[in-house]
């Protein structure tokens, strides 16, 4: 029988067609403040995307790192038939700001953290950007870029010797005043994760 | 300001203490549950980690350098503060540098950056919300990684009009949606970053900061030019190395598997701009690699600054960092001050530290901050003669012990409480145990003192040994009925308060005499109970670091706590348990118990023998042996300020007895809650049917 949970924003996941390892993975996200989703095919993605902008209420939409061809269809569903404003974040940079509102950025995560649930975005100045200035930032990995825990990132680390990386974990927030947690600080104010049972690239 | 006065003017401000304390339980309970849900292996891995570091620190500050340096990118070893102050200085001016953003750095702290920029006409904005907090009130941060805990939102919000022309509601939400707008400027105007650093990975020369605001990540990557400050003691050898650090990190730190955000910086730098920009990583030595030579400073720089011994420490949850600290603050505050400034600033902190070992127990990396702490004191020069006195305590129990009727009345008399508070520096107001006159010695007799083949030998220290015997009488017959043959040899005290107050020599010679007496029974194969968990202790922990012998090793090792070893080697029955009568009982975990016996057996006995059993996690109950009975801001009030604190949690309970090990946290105890206060041992001797006298002549 198949399963199908809401993911709350139009999507649907078949639940046994997910790894155990990728499920752990995405339960781990969610504690750690991230929306999730999983998506079998570039329809069902597409849908989650437009499902989460409506939802967080964006106008404009920043790509980042993405494949020419992932760009493309993404620009095809969202601009084309939704009305969104669709930037490559390489355009975006002399105006930073109006990002800061009413946008979502879209990257690609290299790897995800299964133990800690986190995104892993490796030597890519443009995912850095597009996971780091918009209100609201999507990342987006293949289920096979799971990997369980730190020190498997460690290998991978060693075997790219990257400039530069970022493991993220869940929305920017804050815990500085009296201890009350607040979400949104310097980075986005909400953050998604999608994995993607297909090839993104 | 004297440290007298900022005492004083720190418990005035009720409202910041109350917040202190309540938001330092919230964090010590994150840490401490977040630490029993990892996986040991974690820890030891850490430890082996951060152990490989002190034991290889300057050989990794030159692979560091090198792989740098083979990269392409800029690094710079700076022996002194003033050293890396000038560096970062010259680097902003030949840049042309008008602004400077900086994310979280205690390191940037160090050697007093902000001022220096500042001198030179350049702008320097604090970016982490809390540490902007206190740059715009001219404060520095009183916690490591909370930087504003001592403010209230209603302070913030003020402040935010004040300084910045804001408007806000006092809601958390408000002021950060306003900082956000308010910092963005800054994010993109400024030509300069400065990060601190969590990790350096000396295998390849990056640069790991972890935030959960996200402005790490902006300060690392939006202006042309970055730089990093890393205390060399941050480098770790490999990449493994640096996840054993960074997967226990945010756990002890904030009780979360991670931090936001983890951003690792390469040697060139995670500029916006596609193109390379300039990136230094400046490593900071400042006292540091002298340090790892010194046998008794170089644990400390093991510390991954979680800042778990802060928020568990009972004095800082009082005060705060801006009393009990320096640059660093609370009790790893005080060997990193001897560490970067000298063994004299880091004394005139280090008496704050009552040598609860609390800290020691929430350390993810096992540093024995309190007996390092008593090194520094012991260190230092100038001891009060009052603490000399102090640590006489034994002496005085001895002759209380001989003459009851006349101490029971110096106590009790308001008079002589006076003199007493004027010559010993025991403040008047704390109440002291009654004694029952005669010692535990003497009621034993030789039978007892002169045997040689024993399975057991009971330990007394002072309060049953000379303050009251029953209990040690009781805690002998409960051995006897559970079937052991128990000696009872005259040791001397403990000798804790030589060990609190720094006074090195003498608790050397109170180690080894103790050390001598009682080997001679571990090697016929006896072991060793203690009643109080301050005197297990002494034996368990801090015997073998002061003395350093096999000797000293061998007691420790056959060394229990009495409740510990009655749990998990005696043969309790549990038929005996019906006899008591079932009532509500608070157990107070001492402190010392925490060390040795984690797994809290005295609760586990208490439920055996038919009680029901509340206890609640607070941490230390503030008296800590008799740092508590000090006179005025030197130890009593702020000892009240805890032990208020604790009993109105105790009293919530409902529950009309307590039971506990220690005697002094019995002391306190009955003196802020009223309630009946008894050590555990007296509940297992009347399930097993072993009469008692009447306590309540006593406290304990």
């Amino acid at each position: 029988m198949i399963k199908k949970s809401n993911n709350g924003h139009g999507g649907s996941i078949m639940d046994e067609m997910i790894k155990p390892g990728v499920k752990k993975f995405l339960e781990k996200c969610r504690d750690n403040g991230f929306q999730t989703s999983y998506a079998n095919n570039i329809d069902s993605l597409l849908s989650v995307l437009s499902g989460w902008a409506v939802n967080w209420g964006v106008k404009k939409i920043v790509l980042g790192g993405l494949s020419m061809g992932l760009a493309e269809k993404i620009r095809g569903e969202l601009a084309a038939k939704k009305g969104y404003e669709i930037l490559e974040i390489g355009e975006a940079l002399e105006g930073l700001e109006g990002l800061r509102t009413g946008s979502m950025g879209i990257f690609r995560a290299r790897a995800g953290v299964e133990e800690t649930g986190g995104l892993v975005v490796l030597d890519d100045w443009a995912s850095n950007l597009a996971s780091l200035i918009p209100a609201y930032a999507v990342g987006l990995i293949e289920e096979d870029e799971v990997l369980r825990d730190y020190w498997m990132l460690a290998g991978l680390i060693r075997q790219n010797r990257p400039g530069g990386l970022v493991i993220i974990s869940g929305p920017s927030s804050t815990s500085d005043i009296e201890l009350t947690h607040v979400v949104g600080v310097h980075g986005p104010v909400g953050a998604g994760c999608i994995v993607v049972g297909f090839e993104l690239d | 300001m004297t440290s007298r006065s900022r005492i004083i003017e720190t418990l005035g401000r009720k409202w910041e203490v109350d917040t202190r304390w309540r938001s330092m339980l919230v964090m010590s309970q994150k840490s401490s549950s977040g630490m029993e849900r990892l996986h040991p292996s974690y820890l030891k891995n850490l430890f082996e980690s951060r152990q490989k570091t002190v034991e290889n620190l300057e050989r990794l500050v030159s692979l560091t350098i090198e792989s740098i340096t083979k990269a392409g990118g800029n690094v710079y070893l700076a022996k002194t503060a003033e050293d890396a102050r000038r560096y970062i200085v010259e680097l902003a001016e030949s840049r042309g540098v008008k602004s400077v953003i900086k994310s979280k750095s205690m390191t940037s702290e160090e050697i007093d950056l902000n001022n220096s920029l500042i001198k030179r006409g350049i702008e320097v904005v604090e970016t982490d919300l809390g540490e902007r907090i206190v740059q715009l009130a001219g404060q520095r941060p009183s916690h490591i990684i909370a930087p504003a805990v001592h403010m209230s939102r209603e302070e913030i919000a003020k402040l935010v009009k004040e300084k910045r022309k804001g408007e806000v509601t006092t809601q958390p939400e408000d002021i950060t949606r306003f900082f956000r707008r308010d910092l963005w400027n800054s994010f993109q105007t400024a030509d300069m970053g400065v990060t601190g650093a969590n990790v350096v990975v000396a295998e390849t020369g990056h640069v790991v900061i972890v935030t959960n605001e996200g402005n790490g990540r902006l300060v690392a990557t939006m202006p042309r030019i970055i730089v990093s400050i890393a205390g060399v003691e941050k480098i770790v050898e490999s990449w493994d190395d640096a996840f054993n650090v960074l997967r226990v990190l945010p756990v002890t730190a904030v009780g979360r598997d991670a931090t936001s955000y983890i951003s690792v910086i390469g040697p060139h730098g995670m500029s916006r701009h596609a193109t390379v920009s300039e990136f230094h990583l400046v490593l900071l030595d400042n006292g540091r690699l002298k340090a790892s030579s010194e046998p008794w400073l170089r644990d400390a720089l093991r510390c991954i600054r979680c800042a778990a011994c802060l928020d568990t420490c009972p004095t800082y949850r009082i005060l705060g960092g801006h009393v009990f600290g320096d640059i660093y603050t609370g009790p790893m505050g005080v060997p990193w001050t001897a560490i970067t400034k000298g063994i004299q600033s880091a004394s005139e902190i280090a008496k704050y530290c009552v040598s609860c070992s609390l800290c020691l127990h929430a350390c993810p990396v096992q540093i024995d901050i309190p007996l390092t702490i008593s090194w520094i004191k012991h260190s230092a020069s100038g001891k009060s003669l009052r603490e000399k006195m102090l640590t006489m305590y034994e002496a005085y129990a001895r002759m209380g012990s001989r003459l009851p009727r006349l101490f029971n009345w110096l106590q009790g008399s308001r008079y002589s409480r006076r003199i007493m508070e004027s010559l010993l520096g025991i403040d008047k107001r704390r109440l002291m145990h009654r004694f029952r006159g005669g010692s535990l010695y003497s009621v034993l007799g030789e039978k007892y003192l002169g045997r040689r083949e024993a399975d057991l030998v009971y330990f007394p220290d002072t309060y049953a040994a000379y303050i009251d015997w029953e209990l040690g009488l009781l805690t002998v017959r409960v051995l006897e009925t559970l079937g052991y043959n128990v000696a009872v040899p005259k040791a001397l005290s403990s000798g804790m308060p030589s060990i609190q107050y720094g006074l090195h020599s003498k608790a050397r010679r109170t180690a080894a005499r103790n050390v001598e007496l009682l080997r001679e029974y571990v090697r016929e194969g006896s072991r060793i109970v203690c009643s109080e968990p301050t005197a297990a202790y002494c034996l368990r922990e801090a015997y073998p670091k002061i003395l350093g012998t096999p000797a000293a090793e061998g007691v420790a090792e056959a060394t229990w706590e009495l409740t510990s070893f009655i749990a998990r080697e005696a043969k309790l029955s549990p038929t005996l348990a019906s006899q008591q009568t079932q009532i509500n009982v608070f157990y107070h975990y001492p402190c010392h118990s925490r060390i040795l016996s984690p797994q809290k057996p005295s609760i586990e006995l208490l439920r055996r023998v038919n009680l029901n059993v509340f206890t609640v996690d607070y941490g230390c109950c503030g008296i800590a042996g008799t740092w508590g009975m000090r006179k005025g801001v030197e130890g009593f009030l702020i000892s009240a300020e805890i032990g208020r604190r604790v009993a109105e949690i105790v009293l919530e309970t409902g529950c009309m007895e307590i039971a506990t090990e220690s005697s002094v946290c019995a002391q306190q105890l009955r003196q802020f809650t009223g309630l009946k206060t008894r050590h555990t041992v007296r509940y297992i001797a009347e399930s097993l049917g072993i009469q008692q006298r009447d306590y309540n002549v006593l406290n304990f």
